[in-house]
């Protein structure tokens, strides 16, 4: 009896750790690393910059950000040569959402795309051709994926990821007619989809041919900045370092490349790489920057003709600039900025301007490369309409 | 204008007065009630009193039957009675002008907040019912509860009063599960202290002690029960207080987060309440605040020793344990639970107050246990004598002659009284019980939620201003071309975040409600952005709303220039806000009947819940229904 019992227990123990085993994967094929849902890298901040030939922009949060609907998206304007900031918010629409813009590489033409808010579904559109002086209405046929590379122009194409079912490319051309180009689950079921394993889409770009680039969140351990060539969707960056799923932050065009900011994090912690991808195939992939664990990004900002700036705070530590000159170059810290700081703007010109914003009132610090301090170069004070969307 | 929503105040003059309208027309209705069971009680009188002479029986009749199967155990009278006063108690407390408003917000839904969420969405569904309707709900809580209360007191025994017992069983399990979340046992943080398992879970015990028949209080086996399960409970609360990291041992240590107890103090000590009672409160907080272990360790041991006094069978280990749970109740309900109703708006006096009315009933049905009942004792009259050629009726005897005799012939005028009080008190019942079973089963807010928001309307009969726009597929539409039939106009702003899609899902519900109506009725939006104003926007919108397939909504749009002259016309604002903001415009509605003259001018603010949207939409179904049929 005894003895039958303890093959009995032999047995099942057997079994358990032979399913323990197949559960850790002990014995499976060579593949990509996998990982779950929950280690894919957090979503990017919607705060962000972007620096064109003709002018800064700054889209920041304002007002009483402990309470969404008192939070507004501002959007600030420094053209070229001016030595302030200016506020250019599109007017029409309560943008408590977010407020995503993309300046085309030249021309002065802007697109901001609004957030979903509250009761409104799909998201309104403003684009410009001024620098952000006057605007004109458009929309998309949705709401758009809350991340600050949903929309993309040239001027006369644009493209845009609507958030419906983890993300949808849609595309207008001249006539302005919006028609979809692919989503997650197609993207998915893709050769290159089925590599990344597409847990999300979350930027999309357009190069300069008109070649639609998306970025999104790989389960898998590849860099997802897909290139939409010849009616397929191909995979253009190799593996972005790290070990486990990765996220594009940042897709944009800077003329010469397109270039990303990955998230590919190590150990857990975040881990930034910029990928430039240029004419015929060649592919760049800057040094990590591997940042101290449980950071998070505050915002992100491209700059003229390439290159990412990087804000993020990590517990006990304060806020941290990072700078990353283009075509996937090295990463350079820039003096701690002053409290406060919302966004940092590189350009133009080569300044580097630290947007500190205190409730209403929105202040441009610039560093002074010969010294590395900052200074005040001025503040404007934002008339918010507390309570109106309440 | 939108993102100024209309936040209605507790104490909200409409509302107030509709609620105080609501129980003075329902307190007629009673005094109608009572006014007819009295002269109901006086033809019975009378009745006994002709067939009595006429039956030579006069002088027997005040010695008649009474109802009832001898005394009443001591320990159920006192647990009956103490009930009974219990639950008028409550229901005078919803008489608070606030009760209608605030109930939802302030009871209801703090009760379940830290509970999981299936018990959230019960109390979501009463809190509902209650939001919706909220005159009705406050008015009918408060017969409910004096009826069963006056139920308790009066009614007859045993059926009746047993029935007594039933009501307040049914009606505590709905105060329960809806009003209390389950008093917060399958939340967070629960305390016996504090108030779990819940006062109503204590009145419904009661209900259902005195739902069980009279036998059962003979002996001591019902009190024993009666204490032992108490003393179950007194443990568990023991157990649960002496748990470590639940915040019990902590007093307020300077610097350090206080413990919950001295919190829970703290806050009572916030609310308004008489000096004496403040200043009680103040230094029991501190003595806790400065002795929080040693405070939680006597509440512990204390809690103990009831529970196991309550299981004792000795009746001088069992007298001291009741006399302890009922200091301890008294203490508690006092020092933390602040007598319940001070503050806010209480609608009980907490769990102490039950729960000392149940140990003392359980003691005293333990030392003052009644024999067992054999046989109900029936005082019957005297068999009234024949008498010759009194009729052909039957007496109470088969083969007798005689009058023929009713069941309330026997009847003393007390026990008549008592059954005729107590039909009144089920009437008091069925004066809440009703109305509240028609709003629970109404989907549509009253509307004098929107009144109580948005004023009343105008009412006028001037040309209502004409317009010529395009509708949402791009169609001409004039205000002269709608003739004929009545308009429901409104004005909205496609992209508009908070306002204009609830005015639009008030229209199109309205629409419903007009049922057949509506083929005569036009539903009509015009654009109030001078921005956004398209038709891409107007059929986003509509898309958005689901109005695309509504046969008779028109959302009509034009340049800048023509809009704004309607905007005018109708005494419409509509600013451009920079920073972010929407567009700043009025929330108005105008109905306009089939002459093309405005009748009635409805601010269509939709306020900041669901309860206020659905009022406005049967506010305005009410509206476009008065122009229709005027």
């Amino acid at each position: 009896m005894r003895a039958g019992w303890a093959r009995a227990a032999a047995r099942c123990g057997a079994v358990g750790l032979a399913v323990v085993l197949g559960a850790c994967g002990g014995t499976g094929a060579p593949g990509p690393r996998t990982t779950g849902t929950a280690a894919l890298p957090p979503a990017p901040p919607l705060a962000s910059t972007a620096v064109t030939a003709d002018a800064a922009l700054v889209v920041v949060p304002m007002g009483d950000l402990g309470q969404a609907l008192n939070t507004f998206w501002e959007l600030f304007v420094r053209p070229t040569g001016a030595a302030t900031w200016t506020l250019v918010t599109p007017p029409g629409v309560a943008d408590n959402g977010g407020l995503v813009v993309s300046p085309a590489v030249t021309g002065g033409s802007l697109l901001a795309g609004f957030e979903p808010s509250q009761d409104l579904e799909y998201s309104p559109l403003a684009r410009s051709t001024d620098q952000g002086a006057t605007w004109s209405p458009g929309l998309v046929p949705g709401g758009l994926a809350p991340t600050p590379d949903a929309v993309a122009t040239t001027g006369s194409v644009s493209v845009a990821l609507l958030r419906r079912g983890g993300g949808a490319v849609v595309h207008a051309g001249e006539d302005g007619t919006w028609s979809t180009l692919v989503d997650r689950a197609a993207l998915g079921r893709t050769a290159a989809g089925r590599r990344c394993g597409v847990a999300a889409l979350g930027a999309v770009a357009l190069g300069p041919d008109g070649t639609v680039f998306v970025g999104a969140a790989c389960r898998h351990h590849v860099t997802g900045v897909f290139a939409g060539v010849g009616g397929t969707w191909q995979l253009v960056a190799p593996p972005p370092g790290g070990d486990g799923a990765t996220r594009v932050v940042r897709l944009v065009d800077a003329g010469a490349s397109i270039e990303a900011l990955v998230d590919a994090p190590e150990r857990a912690s975040p881990r930034l790489v910029a990928v430039a991808v240029g004419g015929a195939g060649r592919v760049a992939v800057s040094p990590p920057l591997a940042l101290p664990p449980h950071s998070r990004l505050v915002a992100t900002g491209t700059g003229a003709g390439g290159g990412f700036v990087v804000l993020s705070a990590a517990p006990g530590r304060g806020d941290a600039v990072e700078v990353e000159e283009g075509g996937a170059g090295s990463w350079e810290r820039l003096p701690a900025p002053p409290p406060g700081t919302a966004a940092v703007a590189q350009g133009p010109g080569g300044t580097v301007d630290a947007l500190v914003v205190a409730s209403t009132r929105y202040s441009d610090w610039r560093l002074d490369p010969r010294t590395g301090t900052w200074s005040r170069m001025g503040t404007v004070t934002v008339p918010i309409a507390f309570g109106s969307s309440s | 204008m939108p993102g100024m929503g209309t936040y209605l105040q507790t104490r909200n003059p409409v509302v107030v007065s509709a609620f105080h309208s609501a129980l003075l027309h329902q307190f007629e209705i009673v005094l109608a009630v009572v006014a007819v069971l009295s002269l109901v009680f006086n033809v019975l009188r009378t009745s006994q009193y002709r067939r009595a002479l006429s039956a030579g029986t006069i002088e027997a009749a005040p010695g008649g039957r009474a109802w009832g199967a001898g005394p009443e155990p001591a320990a159920r009278r006192l647990l009956r009675i103490g009930s009974g006063l219990l639950w008028i108690g409550d229901g005078l407390l919803q008489l608070q002008p606030g009760m209608p408003l605030g109930m939802a917000p302030g009871v209801l839904s703090p009760s379940a907040a830290s509970s999981p969420g299936w018990v959230q969405h019960l109390v979501n569904v009463g809190v509902g019912i209650w939001s919706r309707h909220p005159v009705q709900a406050a008015a009918a809580t408060v017969w409910i509860q004096v009826g069963i209360g006056a139920l308790l007191l009066l009614a007859p025994r045993p059926r009746w009063s047993r029935l007594a017992g039933v009501a307040a069983l049914a009606w505590g399990l709905v105060v329960w599960s809806f009003g209390e979340a389950f008093g917060g046992v399958f939340g967070h943080g629960a305390s016996f202290l504090f108030g779990t398992p819940g006062a109503a879970l204590f009145y419904c015990a009661a209900g259902a002690l005195l739902a069980l028949p009279e036998s059962r209080w003979a002996g001591d086996r019902l009190g024993r029960t009666v204490l032992r399960l108490l003393g179950v409970l007194w443990v568990g609360a023991a157990v649960l207080q002496a748990w470590p990291g639940r915040g019990s041992w902590q007093g307020a240590p300077h610097g350090a987060p206080s413990g919950s107890l001295a919190a829970m103090v703290d806050q009572m000590a916030q609310t308004s309440q008489p000096g004496v009672v403040a200043s009680w409160v103040r230094a029991f907080g501190r003595f806790d605040a400065a002795h929080g272990w040693g405070v939680n360790l006597v509440v512990v041991a204390a809690l103990a020793a009831v529970g196991a006094a309550c299981w004792s069978r000795d009746r001088r280990v069992l007298r001291a344990g009741a006399v302890g749970a009922v200091v301890l109740c008294l203490a508690d309900w006092v020092l933390v639970q602040d007598m319940g109703f001070f503050g806010g708006l209480g609608t009980d006096p907490n769990s102490m107050i039950p729960l000392a009315l149940l140990v003392v009933a359980g003691y005293v049905a333990v030392v003052r246990a009644a024999a067992p009942v054999v046989a109900p004792v029936v005082a019957r009259p005297p068999d009234p004598a024949p008498v010759a050629g009194a009729g052909a009726g039957r007496s109470g005897h088969d083969g007798e002659a005689g009058p023929r005799r009713r069941r309330w012939d026997d009847l003393t005028p007390g026990a008549l009284s008592r059954a005729l009080l107590a039909v009144a008190a089920v009437g008091v019942v069925l004066i809440g019980a009703v109305p509240m079973a028609a709003a629970g089963a109404d989907p549509h807010a009253d509307p004098i939620l929107a009144t109580a928001a948005d004023g009343t309307p105008d009412v006028v009969d001037t040309p209502a201003p004409g317009f010529r726009l395009e509708d949402q597929r791009g169609r001409p539409v004039s205000l002269a071309g709608l003739r004929g039939r009545t308009v429901a106009l409104t004005f909205l702003d496609p992209v508009c975040t908070s306002d204009c899609p609830v005015i639009a899902q008030e229209f199109k519900q309205a629409d419903g409600l007009l049922g057949a109506d509506a083929r005569r009725v036009v539903m009509v939006a015009i654009v109030v952005n001078p921005i956004y104003r398209s038709l891409a926007f107007t059929n986003a919108f509509d898309r958005q709303e689901g109005l695309d397939h509504l046969a008779n909504w028109l959302y009509l749009t034009g340049s800048v220039s023509a809009l704004e002259r309607v905007w005018d016309a109708y005494g419409v604002e509509a600013d451009v806000t920079p920073a972010g903001a929407m567009v700043d415009h009025s929330d108005l509605a105008y109905v306009i009947d089939a002459r093309g003259h405005t009748r009635e001018v409805l601010s269509a603010d939709p306020g900041d819940g669901a309860a206020d949207a659905s009022s406005f939409a049967v506010y305005l179904t009410d509206a476009v229904d008065t122009v229709l049929h005027r």
